[in-house]
C-alpha cells in the first residue's frame, strides 16, 4: 500500500467493504451446498470436487466480468467517475437493500429459504440436481451469481467506480481483490467439505447463525452507505 | 408442494442416495432404506393421497431413529434456498 494517496484509500476502502458484504450473501454458497448435496448422492468424491471448482470458477468469471463491465460503463458514459447526486442514488440503494435484507432476506424463520421466488429456486435446484458435467456446474455458478443480481449488482457498481479512481496498474489488482473476497465463503465450503464435514454440517451451521448473517449483512450495506456518505459525498 | 407419487423402489433408491451424500456405508444404508420403506408402506396404507412434504417429514420421522443426519437431510429438503 506504500505510494497510494488518501483517496486511493477510499477507494480501496469501498472495494473492501463492498467486497466483504457481497461475501456475506447466501445464494451462491447455498446454491453450491445443493450441487455438493445432489453430487456426493451420485458421483464419487473426484467428480464432486470437479463440479464444485467449475462452479466457483463460473461465478469467479461472472464477478470479474460484470465489475470490469461497471467500471468500463461508468468510465466511458461519464469520463471519470459517478457523481456525487449518482452516489446519493447508490446510498438510497444500499439503506433500502439494508432494510429489506432484515426483514424480507429469508422466506420463513425455521429453514435458510431465501427471497427468491419459488420458481426460480426450484430452477436452481432442478440445476444443481442434473448437474453432470463441468460445463453445467460452470453454468450453474453464473446462474446463481445472475440470480443474487438484484442484491450484488449495487455492490458492484461501486467497487467499479471506485477503481476508476485508481492508478491503473492497480485497477486489474482491484478487481481481482474485489472477486477473491466476494468468493472466499465458496472456497471455505469447499475446504470444509474437503475437511470432512457433510452437507448436513454446513446446512445445520448456516441455520444456527442465518439471523446473525442477516444482520451482520443488513450492517455491512449500512456501514458501506456511511462509509460513501462520509468520504464520497461529504468528504468530496 | 406437489403430491408425492409413492413408489417402493424409488423411495429406496433415494434414501440409499442421500445416505450415500453422508458417506454411510452401504450395508448400513440398505437396511436402514428396507425398513423405512416398510414403515413409510404402512403409513401411506388408508391415505388417499400424500403431499411431499407430509412424505418428507414422515421420512425424517422414521429415519431419526437410525441416524439424526439422515433424517436432517429428508427434513431440510428443498429448504437450502
Amino acid at each position: 500500500m506504500e505510494g497510494l494517496t488518501p483517496v486511493n484509500l477510499v477507494q480501496f476502502g469501498t472495494i473492501l467493504l463492498a467486497a466483504l458484504v457481497h461475501a456475506s450473501l447466501q445464494l451462491g454458497l447455498g446454491a453450491l451446498l445443493l450441487l455438493y448435496h445432489a453430487s456426493l448422492g451420485k458421483h464419487i468424491k473426484k467428480k464432486t470436487k470437479q463440479l464444485a471448482s467449475n462452479y466457483i470458477l463460473g461465478v469467479t468469471l461472472l464477478t470479474v466480468l460484470i465489475v470490469s463491465t461497471a467500471a468500463f460503463i461508468i468510465g466511458t458514459i461519464t469520463s471519470s467517475s459517478l457523481s456525487v447526486e449518482a452516489l446519493a442514488i447508490i446510498v438510497g440503494i444500499l439503506l433500502m437493500l439494508a432494510i429489506i435484507i432484515w426483514f424480507f432476506y429469508y422466506r420463513t424463520r425455521r429453514s435458510t429459504e431465501l427471497w427468491l421466488p419459488k420458481s426460480v429456486a426450484r430452477y436452481i435446484g432442478t440445476r444443481a440436481k442434473l448437474t453432470e458435467s463441468n460445463t453445467e456446474a460452470f453454468s450453474l455458478g453464473m446462474l446463481s451469481s445472475l440470480a443474487e443480481i438484484p442484491f450484488s449488482i449495487v455492490l458492484m457498481i461501486l467497487a467499479g467506480n471506485s477503481i476508476l479512481g485508481l492508478p491503473i496498474n492497480l485497477q486489474i489488482f482491484a478487481v481481482l481483490l474485489y472477486t477473491f473476497i466476494a468468493i472466499l465463503p465458496l472456497f471455505i465450503l469447499r475446504f470444509s467439505i474437503r475437511r470432512g464435514n457433510t452437507v448436513v454440517d454446513v446446512q445445520k451451521w448456516r441455520m444456527k447463525n442465518k439471523e446473525f448473517l442477516k444482520v451482520m449483512t443488513g450492517v455491512g450495506f449500512m456501514t458501506l452507505a456511511l462509509f460513501i456518505i462520509g468520504f464520497r459525498i461529504l468528504g468530496g | 408442494m406437489g403430491i408425492a407419487k409413492l413408489s417402493k423402489k424409488k423411495l429406496h433408491d433415494e434414501i440409499i442416495r442421500e445416505a450415500k451424500v453422508l458417506g454411510i456405508h452401504s450395508g448400513t444404508s440398505e437396511i436402514i432404506a428396507d425398513k423405512v420403506v416398510l414403515k413409510i408402506m404402512k403409513w401411506r396404507e388408508g391415505r388417499s393421497m400424500i403431499t411431499e412434504e407430509d412424505l418428507n417429514e414422515r421420512l425424517a420421522k422414521e429415519l431419526a431413529k437410525y441416524n439424526e443426519d439422515l433424517a436432517y437431510l429428508f427434513k431440510s429438503k428443498d429448504k437450502i434456498i
